[in-house]
């Protein structure tokens, strides 16, 4: 999958594979999350997959109580946007903090990325999903 | 400098419809509209029309042609435009360059939007489609979840309270009792606006605007042809708009909305005007976030300021720079595509002195700011008056 075209569908592929990556430009080395398949910075195609580390900020967060039909059966959930060490940014769910208690959650706090089966209609291999927990250093 | 002037506006009552289908909606508007210009459908020569999604929410797909029919302009090029929740200011744009073009003498522009038939699950979840559905809407974020993040980026900035997200709703509550058009004619204080039911924290309930239907039309000519139909035209002095990802991730700042802030600069340049040229502002206050955000990216007041400026009644009617007299999308309501044109038919109103005890003293130049979806639309347009 490493050497697949940096489509969306194979972002997904990538993490069903417990990967997560980001687009890279081969020219300026621009790393781009949700890949594309052209360089936002010199327009150039031919971008490849680079994994990343995982590691990463939070930007900003919300706690959603009302959710969509899709989701309500997870509500209260907590969605954040990260900044990750390597540059990029992506939302994603937060898991492993209490969504009753978001005074908790800090803008700034470290995070790592882990996947989960997604939930929805089931069929023999489910999508693994991006979701992300609090990085802890005493880990 | 554009050169188009607004010579008659018509408006439903916003809020649940149950009684009236999509087009029945859109005729009143826009025979209000025709009857205000003195012309009669005929002499219409091209429709532009703002909607979201007809096609979720009203199992209605192509709905251009079937509105002008009903409305007794059959046969006239009908063209729907969508940019989320700010359809109607780009179908605006496309009646004010249709002009320009030199193509028509009368367009009308609209907006019409029944969200009701939706039972609000569905509702929620055909707005979280205006997002990036694949990176965004699918981990669960919804609209208000879209603006909750904002809110948290500008909190954290700013220190920006809850308290001055809900002195929004209070203001725009209060103009809206004086709006016979408005969803809510109904003031409510700061308590009940900061213990209504969580949505998406930071937002609760009063933080959002209302599931609306409505619609709204406008008249528009040529500036050089306007006193014909009426002797009080508005002057549409600028238009713009813009455009920025549709995800929030991919941004530089989570505070401020860049389409907007891009919109703005070039609408001022157009208009040779400056933002405290601008008497008063109709502004896309989905949440009331988006309010006091709008104020800092209009140029109205510094970054991080628009907070505690709405705390300190800074944006009331008649004072340092009022703020949606209308009741905004929060009190007036919001269907979503009719609300670019509704905010254009405030100004109307204002600039004729026509808008009764919500009436700004003394308004020349009014604003008109329209955000779709995430942000990554944003249309803005100036009137002044004759």
């Amino acid at each position: 999958m490493m050497s697949s075209e940096t489509t969306i569908l194979n972002y997904q592929a990538l993490l069903n594979e417990r990967k997560l990556c980001a687009a890279e430009c081969p020219s300026c080395k621009t790393l781009m999350l949700p890949p594309r398949l052209f360089c936002t910075k010199c327009h150039k195609r031919g971008t490849r997959w680079k994994v990343l580390s995982g590691r990463g900020k939070i930007r900003s967060f919300t706690v959603i109580h009302i959710a969509a039909t899709t989701h309500a059966a997870d509500a209260p959930f907590v969605v954040v946007v990260v900044r990750l060490k390597e540059g990029p940014s992506i939302t994603a769910r937060l898991i492993g903090v209490n969504p009753l208690k978001p005074e908790d959650i800090k803008v700034g706090a470290s995070v790592v990325a882990d996947f989960e089966e997604a939930s929805g209609p089931t069929s023999d291999q489910p999508d693994m999903r991006l979701v992300f927990r609090p990085y802890l250093v005493h880990k | 400098m554009i050169n188009v002037s607004v010579v008659g506006a018509g408006q439903t009552k916003f809020g649940r419809h149950p009684e009236y289908d999509l087009r029945e909606l859109f005729s009143i508007a826009a025979l209000g509209a025709i009857d205000e210009a003195g012309i009669a459908p005929e002499d219409v020569e091209a429709a532009f029309i703002g909607n979201l999604s007809s096609d979720r929410f009203n199992d209605q797909c192509h709905i251009a042609p079937m509105m002008v029919d009903f409305a007794g302009m059959k046969g006239i090029p009908a063209t729907k435009c969508e940019a989320a929740c700010a359809s109607s200011a780009t179908a605006l744009r496309a009646a004010i360059l249709a002009l320009e073009s030199g193509l028509y003498d009368i367009v009308l522009a609209a907006g019409v939007e029944k969200m009701s038939d939706l039972p609000t699950p569905g509702v929620i979840e055909t707005l979280a489609k205006a997002a990036d559905n694949t990176f965004e809407a699918t981990p669960g974020i919804t609209f208000p979840g879209i603006f909750a993040v904002l809110a948290v980026a500008h909190m954290h900035k700013y220190g920006t309270t809850r308290e001055q997200l809900a002195a929004v709703a209070v203001k725009n509550h209060a103009n809206a009792v004086h709006n016979p058009l408005a969803q809510y004619q109904k003031e409510i204080t700061l308590e009940k606006a900061l213990s209504s039911r969580m949505v998406a924290w930071p937002l609760g309930l009063f933080d959002c605007s209302p599931i609306s239907d409505g619609a709204a039309a406008v008249i528009l000519v040529r500036t050089k042809d306007a006193r014909k139909y009426t002797d009080a035209p508005v002057k549409i002095i600028a238009s713009t708009q813009a455009s920025d990802t549709m995800n929030l991730c991919d941004r530089d700042s989570l505070s401020t909305l860049y389409a907007a802030k891009t919109a703005a600069q070039k609408a001022y340049k157009q208009a040779k005007l400056e933002p405290r040229d601008i008497d008063f502002a109709e502004v896309h206050d989905c949440f009331t976030i988006a309010e006091i955000i709008a104020t800092e990216d209009l140029g109205f007041f510094k970054p991080g300021q628009g907070g505690p400026a709405v705390e300190q009644g800074l944006t009331r009617i008649g004072a340092e720079k009022t703020i949606n007299t209308s009741g905004g999308l929060k009190a007036k309501g919001h269907p979503v595509g009719a609300t670019g044109i509704s905010q254009l038919r405030e100004l109307y109103l204002q600039l004729r002195n026509e808008a009764g005890k919500r009436q700004v003293p003394d308004a020349d130049v009014g604003l008109a700011h329209n955000v779709g979806g995430t942000g990554a639309s944003c249309a803005i347009h100036i009137c002044q008056r004759w």
